[in-house]
């Protein structure tokens, strides 16, 4: 069965899996008790409802309902405290096709994470995002 | 010393088997993985589902170029967020697929990405794939690696 990293890794796939799909209120819905600080860009969002704010600002959606992304997360390090408290690091590269924008890299970026666990499981409860690679960002960002 | 592999290790195995034996050319093994498995294009569920080693293997062995016996490709699977079912003996992965290429006339690249759909089972201690789903997203350049066009 699932051991703690399992889980945490889990919920760390989930998170990019909902926001590929275009589905920001359930990628937002993972960090409703939580905070997330965009290193370097002066952006916190604190609960679900500033998250999914800030991904419709930072992902912009296409006519099939998704952004056209692809997050590719490797390096997944999860480090269990105890059964109540675990960290993690991993590095994440976006890829983005879209029409008139060929199939390429645009972001690399390093996420850090903490986890809380309650009796419902494990849940995030804060978030670092680290990125200092760019590439074309032209059809991604809504405000670029 | 004896290590024990958890379940979640052994079908990370099966996913990272298929892009190994994929990019060496090696399609027997692939053969072998998806030997009780059906597969099929997740984007059109009523399209056709191909069942069996036969069928399966008959997709790869026509549909991939290769060069010296090799497609000159890279599969990098991720993300795969695995769940177990009914006991423990049967488990779903939802993961992501990014296939690279480079040939010399053809600068590396990326050419295709997606996701994969899995169904497995354990039958006398073994995790095995019994089903596929693939979801091609993002599609580059594939006219050196598959013979029909993706989209």
């Amino acid at each position: 069965m699932l051991t703690a990293t399992d889980e945490i890794s889990n919920l760390i796939y989930l998170y990019d899996e909902h926001v590929d799909r275009g589905r920001f209120a359930d990628a937002a819905a993972l960090f409703a008790d939580a905070t997330v600080v965009y290193e370097g860009r002066e952006i916190t969002t604190t609960g679900a409802a500033e998250l999914e704010a800030f991904l419709h600002r930072s992902d912009r959606l296409y006519p099939d309902g998704t952004p056209r992304t692809l997050r590719v997360r490797t390096n997944v390090v999860v480090d269990v405290d105890d059964e109540r408290s675990a960290s993690a690091f991993s590095f994440f590269t976006l890829f983005q096709e879209a029409p008139g924008f060929p199939l390429q890299v645009i972001i690399a970026g390093a996420t850090r994470d903490r986890f809380v666990r309650d009796d419902d499981g494990w849940r995030f409860e804060a978030r670092s995002v680290e990125i200092r690679l760019t590439g074309d960002l032209s059809a991604h960002s809504v405000t670029a | 010393m004896t290590e024990t592999r958890t379940d979640a290790e052994q079908i990370r195995d099966l996913l990272a088997a298929y892009c190994w034996h994929m990019d060496r050319g090696e399609f027997d093994p692939i053969d072998a993985l998806f030997v009780h498995a059906s597969m099929g294009d997740g984007t059109t569920p009523d399209g056709p589902t191909l069942s069996g080693a036969d069928e399966i293997a008959a997709l790869y062995r026509d549909g991939c170029i290769l060069y010296d016996g090799v497609p000159r490709t890279k599969h990098v699977c991720t993300n795969a967020i695995i769940e177990f079912h009914d006991g423990g003996d049967h488990a779903t992965s939802r993961s992501c697929f990014l296939v690279e290429q480079q040939l010399e006339d053809f600068p590396l690249q990326p050419i295709v990405g997606g996701r994969y759909h899995d169904r497995f089972e354990r039958v006398d201690g073994e995790w095995r794939f019994t089903a596929r789903q693939f979801f091609v997203d993002l599609v580059g350049d594939t006219s050196r690696h598959q013979r029909a066009a993706l989209r």
